[in-house]
């Protein structure tokens, strides 16, 4: 931290971690079913320390330990994981209307999840063909942008957005054979995004690269800085800015690719939140990475608690994310020409 | 000391340099002149050792770059591009710290010992009170100060410059060079391309002359920087005049004008309709 700085910006990262328990907490107690405060610590005890008799409300345990703890810990993963791909690629495309997808991850993972539910896979089946193909999309895309002469980021995006739109077709076409009784409707409504089904065996599988992908990110915070600098000039700094990138993508890719296959797609999450941590925390990665881990996740819970309660049914979540995302990217738009010094 | 010896650099089947040859001490400022695509951008790329030669050999302090690793060329050569305006708004605090980063550990975090060379950097830019403001907040000129500050910071002495006062304004482009000038007091040797033969006159020790792939000239300012040179290599009449300020010689360079004004062959044929 710089020397002026230092001391409001640990402020600000104490508010921010409150409002993130402050989110997690109250995600435990609404929902259909409630689950009171004093039933969760009486569950939390039972679990750890094996106590004989259950205190707590009659069917509390099943709520907290099956259905809410799993799904809040996956959109605070999952809300972490894509503000954080979105945050390290907009600097490294130096430009901050990328979005984690940009390299064809979501569409991939996209096309993967179709694929499954055609073949009658399994519903972990399904988070396991989409993770494989959203990778596979990104080292296709990679592969690719070698290929071209252009300047590498450039040659990047030209790259991912062939392989995006070849495995959106390829979704499409799956669609289009899909018998559309059971199938196109799974498919239609895995592709809105949602984390209604969401179990713990979801959460163990999606934790492992959603932590691949972040820690290294977090240990080259400060690098990631030189990223956004012109080519040419961070490379005569002495930075093999090559490798660096090439590893931001494979994180991000893990991260991205991990939260697609359990979540479906999730928009604005990982284009608006990167904005507002700017804004409160400045540019330097040093107190962006954490700051996109904590916000995002926060972000996505809260979301997702509205997801769960505005209806009586689920609305899926990619499409409330739109419906809050736009207006808030309207807001910063706006804005966004004043310096917040 | 930088020392170049029958550098050779193509891109592709087109040779842009050709067995060029030139030593340099520190301490000097060096002002390379020369056309648009005469390959003063490609000479300064493969002293950074950005462009790989194929061939001929480059030594910094004696020692020749390819046997050196990236980082050990950055402790050695700095570069301060053409005044940019970066994207992301960092302070100029943050960005002149990243010029530390290259002899850092690949996780390490900037600690005391960085933020101290890049305050010093600030300081020595005289630039020091700009260190919280947003490097997109501050002038061009005075963007132009921090990233020579950067360059400080990467502890380099040789700093080449890639045409430092393109984009400036009047005054700001006489500040940089100020600068510049002074930084040649304190033991670097600095590099910098330019358009404008005022600069050279004005602010270089040696001028460096590049034109049809090689060097064309290359020594004091004085005697090389020459009317009849300025013909050659822009095709264009001056008079350089001496004027005498508070007993200091200073040298100004004035295009003559033409009673018709020069238009290229290309422009001609192109008004013929041919």
């Amino acid at each position: 931290m710089d020397d002026t700085g230092g001391k409001t910006y640990k402020a600000k990262f104490i508010v921010l971690i409150l409002c993130f328990f402050a989110a997690v907490l109250v995600s435990v107690v609404v929902g259909r079913f409630s689950v009171s405060l004093k039933d969760m610590f009486l569950i939390l005890k039972a679990f750890f320390i094996k106590t004989g008799v259950p205190e707590w409300t009659p069917g509390a345990d099943n709520v907290f330990l099956k259905i809410r703890l799993p799904r809040i810990a996956a959109s605070l993963l999952v809300g972490a994981a894509l503000s954080t791909a979105g945050c390290v690629y907009q600097g490294m495309f130096r430009n901050p209307m990328v979005s984690p997808d940009i390299l064809g991850a979501s569409t991939g993972a996209g096309f993967g999840a179709a694929l499954a539910i055609l073949s009658g896979a399994g519903y972990f089946g399904i988070s396991i063909s989409s993770f494989c193909f959203g990778l596979a999309a990104v080292m296709l895309a990679y592969a690719v942008s070698r290929l071209s002469r252009a300047n590498e980021t450039v040659a990047m995006i030209l790259a991912g957005m062939i392989i995006s739109s070849l495995f959106s077709a390829g979704t499409s076409f799956i669609k289009l054979v899909a018998d559309t009784q059971e199938q196109l409707p799974a498919i239609t409504y895995w592709l809105m995004g949602s984390l209604s089904s969401i179990k713990i065996k979801d959460v163990k599988f999606i934790v492992w690269p959603i932590l691949a992908g972040m820690i290294p990110l977090l240990l080259l915070r400060w690098r990631l800085n030189l990223l956004t600098v012109e080519e040419e000039s961070a490379v005569a700094m002495g930075i093999n800015t090559r490798l660096l990138r090439m590893i931001v993508v494979i994180c991000a890719t893990l991260l991205t690719a991990a939260s697609v296959s359990v979540s479906g797609m999730i928009g604005w999450v990982g284009l608006v939140i990167p904005h507002f941590c700017r804004m409160i925390f400045g540019y330097d990665y040093r107190r962006l990475i954490p700051a996109a881990i904590l916000f995002g996740g926060t972000f996505l819970l809260i979301v997702d608690d509205a997801a769960r309660l505005i209806t009586t049914g689920e609305l899926p979540l990619g499409i409330l994310t739109s419906f809050i995302g736009a207006p808030l990217f309207l807001y910063l738009l706006i804005t966004g020409g004043r310096r917040h010094a | 000391m930088l020392e170049v010896k029958d550098l050779s650099f193509s891109y592709g089947s087109r040779r842009v340099l050709d067995q060029v040859s030139f030593t340099a001490c520190t301490g000097e400022v060096i002002a390379v002149l020369g056309a648009n695509g005469a390959g003063k951008s490609t000479l300064f790329k493969c002293i950074l050792g950005l462009l790989k030669p194929s061939s001929g050999n480059i030594f910094l302090s004696g020692k020749d770059i390819r046997k050196l690793t990236r980082a050990e060329i950055a402790e050695k050569a700095a570069y301060i591009p053409q005044t940019e305006t970066p994207v992301f708004n960092y302070t100029v605090f943050d960005s002149v710290l990243m010029g530390t980063t290259g002899t850092l550990s690949p996780l390490k975090i900037p600690g005391e010992k960085q933020k101290n060379r890049t305050a010093k950097a600030l300081e020595m830019m005289s630039i020091s009170y700009l260190k919280d403001r947003g490097i997109n907040e501050i002038s061009g000129g005075e963007r132009q100060l921090a990233f020579l500050a950067r360059a400080l910071a990467q502890g380099s002495h040789l700093l080449l410059m890639d045409e430092p006062t393109a984009n400036l304004d009047y005054g700001n482009q006489q500040m940089v060079m100020n600068r510049v000038r002074k930084l040649a007091e304190q033991e670097y040797m600095i590099l910098l391309s330019t358009h404008n033969p005022e600069h050279a006159l004005q602010y270089a020790d040696r001028v460096l002359v590049v034109k049809d792939q090689r060097i064309f000239a290359y020594g004091r300012t004085g005697e090389v920087l020459t009317e009849s040179l300025i013909r050659k290599v822009y095709g264009i009449d001056v008079v350089i005049t001496e004027a005498e300020v508070g007993g200091k010689k200073i040298n100004s360079c004035i295009p003559i004008p033409t009673p018709e004004p020069a238009i290229p062959e290309a422009v001609k044929r192109y008004d013929q309709g041919q």
